[in-house]
């Protein structure tokens, strides 16, 4: 069995309990503005190329047989029309400048990779955590991985936003140990806007997880003048507690993901977006604590 | 912070002006009036006159006495002339060298706080009548009473300073009418409290400073004090706190070395199993910590012991101090080291009571000759063996001619010429070892003073180097370049006889020529299995690299029959290290640095710091008995959130559990962010981890740098 994956980290610490190991899968059905992941996001493999790590060397000229390389006088510059994904090119840079996003992955060699560090999960009760992209997107590949984890007695988080047909969580439900689910908006409107998804869906969705007894984190990014305000916070609480979801971690907007927008040659609409502070961060997570939740920030 | 290191912190700002160091004069007062007495003697006199004409310098804040600003003062006019004929003399009677067993020692202070200056005395008399009719231990006996007598005089002198400051600074400070009194009874008596012993112990060490040696340890702190520190606070004559100020305004004189311009190393070992095993942990251990937290200063060298029953608690307290940017404690895993120990004959009470001198050293504490050690660099032999025994950067014939490499049909080959380089190497190694160690008479250069703090000099009657401690002198061979030979070795594997994309004699015009016409090989070699990413295709060279160093060095023993024991940590020599050596087959220019310790290549572990773990923990660490460093960076909130640092103190756990000797954490400060931003190419490996998603450092926009960094500086 195989599915497109576009990375695998160990030592993840921001993404649950313990050490973790991280598999992020490749694709997402959702296009939510801020997305910090947007290598992630087409269903199809993505090429990066970093310039800040180009030393300019030519070697990849002379590799690549599409001619999507091309020095101009000392300088590089790639025309991704061009690309074809053949992965030549990355043999041959000294630089690690170029990288390939989505890799058709068997489910041994992510197995492979996630036993590794079996004695991490153990000890820090750690274990896996299915990220992405949208795992849900696969979720057939999803409940494999998820569930030969389950055979080796690893903790599995699934971490999705939801936004799929509930068939695709009846995959994975008996193999997963949590779902981190995003929140990611106050009404359908605004939803529908930043994220082109439907908010009532996943509501829905994470209602019957819960109500099914399946342990469910919501986790809201906190994005600057779009849900960060106090209002937006007790609206989200109000939804919350209808679905019956008893943690709620909160995720502060970064823009860390800038660099990979560059690198794919893509515009970044929060370039100029000011991180929210911490002080902020710990007064909305006062607000959901308030409501009565288990509430902290995270990441 | 106690208030009493403040005020110290606030006084030795005072930098002393800067005359001549008069050491050597000193020293030549005491031969001058010796010429004709056996060089043991006149070399004890010239101890006798470090001790006691040293002029004793006193803070007025200090609680505890002992300072190396005598140095720097003097009371009598010297000229030049005065010192140049004073430096002849003293040469002639020959200097120490790092490779003859003078420093780097973790001296038996248990036995001192014990029977104090009066009991060790005692003993020097019981053996001289023991030894009545032999002449040459009665001449190395009188010698040790020489420089005990000077001591305990030195003592004394130092009790009255600081009744002289007293008067100096017209007011009676009870911190050095404390002081005073002390010093008059420790001179002869043993201690009796916390302070008096504390007092006596770095009163010994300063001696030892005083005598020019270097990296004296102070060894296990926590353990040798512990009783005087648990009777006190039992009898109510010491608190914490008070305990803690004694302990910060000792450690915080080590950073007077920086007045000589260079930071000694002072190893401090806390923590770990006692003699008869069991959980060594106790108050003093944290308080120590604490100390060193707050002292703030690079000399104390702290290592923390752990063993598979170290306290969740004690680890975390470490743990805690490392994140405030100060790069120790080191941690140490027990259960590696005293096997590592054990495999030499040591009893297994003494491999369970050992510390470390310098930067990690394994030592058997008080029990054998100072330390010594070399550099032996591997990699050279990679060249060596690719060029048929030339140097690839002079042409001049360094090693045998193990044939050229177009003859070297498979790895075994290749492997079978590295093999004889190495050992090639390693017997002129111990040449050049052999030859300095050796130069010197064992009776001429009779260290009597250090000999009183070796178990049994004096109940043997012989010197600490002729045959008095209890356990014969070892040297620690420091392996360079474990992950640049593991990632060389795995490229030729795979480059040439795998994938067979090159010739093993294409590959040798390659590095002679540092990959100048051959950049597309450099960056297949660049691009092959390396180690410290948990690739059994690299990681086995690793393994390799440990066991062939630890199998060609266990055929040589010191001059007295000593173990040569193998060290995979090199302190920052993997920069001039590298520059002996050519290009290499991982891909590495000519000049350019090797792989630091036992750490992977810089920015060649990719997978994250389990994965190095998994990766280092391949080799046995028990074949390494002096020692292994492996250095790890993580960003500061690893250290400072409570969830965050539990996930630290688990890696940790799991990387000794697995056999990792040692550990020492960088937290990333803000100066190294800075750098990084300058300089992406060194910092290749710099991970900063957020939220579900990290990045590379480097790899991320300039403006997200900077926001990284701010947000570095709230936490």
């Amino acid at each position: 069995m195989k599915g497109i994956v576009s990375g695998m980290q160990h030592f993840s610490v921001g993404d649950g309990p313990g050490i973790r190991t991280t598999v992020f899968m490749q694709g997402c059905n959702l296009r939510c503005e801020w997305c910090h992941n947007p290598e992630t996001i087409s269903f199809k493999p993505v090429f990066l190329y970093y310039k800040n790590l180009c030393r300019n060397c030519g070697l990849c000229q002379k590799r690549c047989p599409q001619g999507a390389h091309l020095m101009m006088g000392r300088t590089h510059h790639f025309n991704r029309e061009r690309c074809n994904l053949c992965g030549e090119c990355i043999r041959y840079c000294p630089a690690g400048a170029l990288k390939i996003s989505g890799k058709e992955t068997a489910l041994s060699e992510v197995m492979e990779y996630i036993l590794e560090d079996m004695e991490f999960y153990s000890s820090s009760n750690g274990g896996v955590t299915i990220s992405g992209g949208e795992p849900l997107c696969q979720a057939d590949f999803t409940a494999a991985i998820a569930k030969e984890c389950k055979k080796h007695n690893i903790h599995v988080i699934v971490d999705t936003a939801g936004n799929v047909d509930f068939s695709s969580f009846e995959k994975v439900l008996s193999y997963t140990d949590c779902f981190f689910f995003d929140v990611k908006g106050t009404s359908e409107r605004d939803y529908l806007s930043k994220t082109g998804g439907s908010l009532k869906l996943s509501l829905e969705n994470m209602m019957r997880l819960i109500s099914g007894g399946c342990n469910v984190v919501a986790r809201i990014p906190v994005i600057p003048s779009y849900n960060d305000s106090e209002n937006d916070c007790n609206i989200m609480a109000g939804l919350l507690n209808q679905v019956g979801v008893k943690q709620v971690h909160l995720l502060p907007f970064h823009r860390l993901g800038a660099g990979k927008y560059a690198a794919l040659g893509k515009s970044y609409p929060y370039e100029q977006c000011v991180p929210p502070s911490k002080q902020q961060m710990q007064k909305l997570a006062d607000i959901f604590a308030a409501h009565g939740f288990e509430s902290r920030v995270d990441g | 912070m106690s208030n009493q290191l403040s005020c110290l912190k606030e006084e030795m700002k005072l930098i002393p002006e800067k005359s001549k160091d008069i050491r050597e004069y000193l020293m030549y007062l005491g031969y001058v009036r010796h010429f004709d007495e056996p060089v043991t003697i006149a070399r004890a006199y010239a101890i006798e006159s470090l001790f006691e004409n040293h002029k004793k310098y006193i803070y007025a804040n200090d609680l505890v006495a002992g300072s190396i600003r005598g140095k720097w003062s003097c009371d009598l006019m010297i000229t030049e002339a005065d010192s140049q004929h004073a430096e002849r003399v003293v040469r002639s009677y020959g200097f120490n060298t790092f490779l003859m067993n003078t420093d780097h020692f973790a001296p038996d202070y248990e036995t001192l706080l014990t029977e104090g200056i009066e009991g060790i005395l005692g003993k020097i008399r019981q053996s001289m009548e023991k030894y009545q009719n032999n002449e040459e231990k009665k001449t190395f006996l009188k010698a040790t009473e020489i420089s005990m007598r000077a001591f305990s005089t030195m003592i004394g002198q130092y009790g009255d300073a600081a009744l002289k400051k007293c008067a100096e600074i017209h007011e009676q400070k009870p911190n050095l009418l404390k002081i005073s009194e002390i010093c008059a009874k420790i001179k002869y008596k043993k201690p009796d409290t916390f302070h008096e012993a504390l007092q006596l112990v770095w009163l010994a060490h300063t001696a030892f400073l005083y005598e020019g040696r270097l990296a004296m340890a102070l060894g296990r702190m926590d353990q040798y004090l512990y009783p005087f520190y648990k009777r006190d606070i039992q009898d109510g004559i010491l608190t914490k706190e008070q305990a803690l100020a004694l302990v910060e305004c000792t450690l915080y004189k080590i950073g007077e070395s920086a007045y000589s311009g260079r930071d000694d190393v002072v190893n401090i070992a806390i923590g770990g199993v006692k003699p008869e095993n069991g959980d060594a942990v106790n108050e003093l251990s944290y308080l120590i910590l604490e100390a060193v937290k707050n002292c703030k200063i690079p000399g104390p060298n702290l290592s923390a012991r752990i063993h598979c029953e170290t306290p969740d608690e004690f680890l975390d307290e470490c743990l805690k101090v490392v994140g405030t940017g100060l790069g120790y404690p080191a941690l140490m895993n027990d259960e590696v080291n005293i096997p590592a120990l054990y495999r030499h004959g040591y009893t297994i009470e003494d491999c369970r009571n050992y510390s470390m001198v310098g930067c990690i050293e394994n030592f058997i504490t008080g029990k054998q000759p100072p330390w010594t050690d070399g550099r032996y660099n591997v990699p050279k032999y990679i060249e060596l063996a690719m060029n048929n025994g030339r140097c690839m950067l002079t042409g001049v014939q360094l090693g045998p001619e193990t044939g050229e490499p177009s003859t070297f049909t498979t790895m075994d080959d290749f492997l079978n010429a590295l093999k004889i380089q190495m050992e090639f190497g390693a017997a002129e190694y111990m040449m050049f070892f052999r030859n300095e160690n050796d130069r010197y008479n064992k009776i001429a250069y009779a260290q009597p003073f250090l000999s009183c703090f070796c178990r049994d000099c004096i109940e043997r009657g012989l010197d600490i180097n002729n045959g008095g401690s209890i356990y014969p002198s070892v040297h620690g061979a420091g392996c360079m370049g474990i992950g640049t030979f593991a990632d060389s070795l795995a490229a030729v594997d795979d480059v040439v006889f795998n994938k067979k994309l090159i010739s093993l004699q294409t590959l040798k015009e390659a590095l002679l020529s540092d990959f100048k016409g051959y950049e597309e090989l450099q960056s297949l070699l660049l691009n092959a299995p390396k180690y410290g990413n948990n690739n059994p295709a690299a990681d086995k060279y690793a393994v390799l690299f440990v066991t062939l160093t630890n199998e060609i060095f266990s055929k040589y023993r010191t001059r007295d029959g000593g173990a040569i024991y193998t060290a995979i940590a090199t302190n920052v020599q993997n920069i001039p290290a590298g520059k002996q050596v050519g290009a290499t087959p991982d891909g590495r220019h000519a000049c350019a640095p090797l792989s630091d310790a036992a750490s992977p290549m810089h920015g060649m572990d990719k997978n994250g710091p389990t994965s190095v773990v998994n990766s280092v923990t391949k080799p046995d660490y028990t074949m390494v008995s002096c020692g292994t460093v492996l250095n790890q960076k993580y960003s500061p909130s690893m250290f400072t959130d409570p969830e965050k640092r539990a996930k630290l103190l688990a890696m940790i756990k799991t990387y000794f559990k697995k056999g990792g000797q040692e550990i020492q954490i960088n937290a990333v400060s803000r100066d190294i962010l800075y750098d990084a931003m300058g300089n992406p190419e060194n910092y290749k490996d710099l991970v900063v981890r957020v939220s579900g998603f990290s990045a590379y450092y480097t790899s991320l926009d300039k403006a997200v740098q900077l926001d990284i960094l701010e947000r570095t500086e709230h936490e």
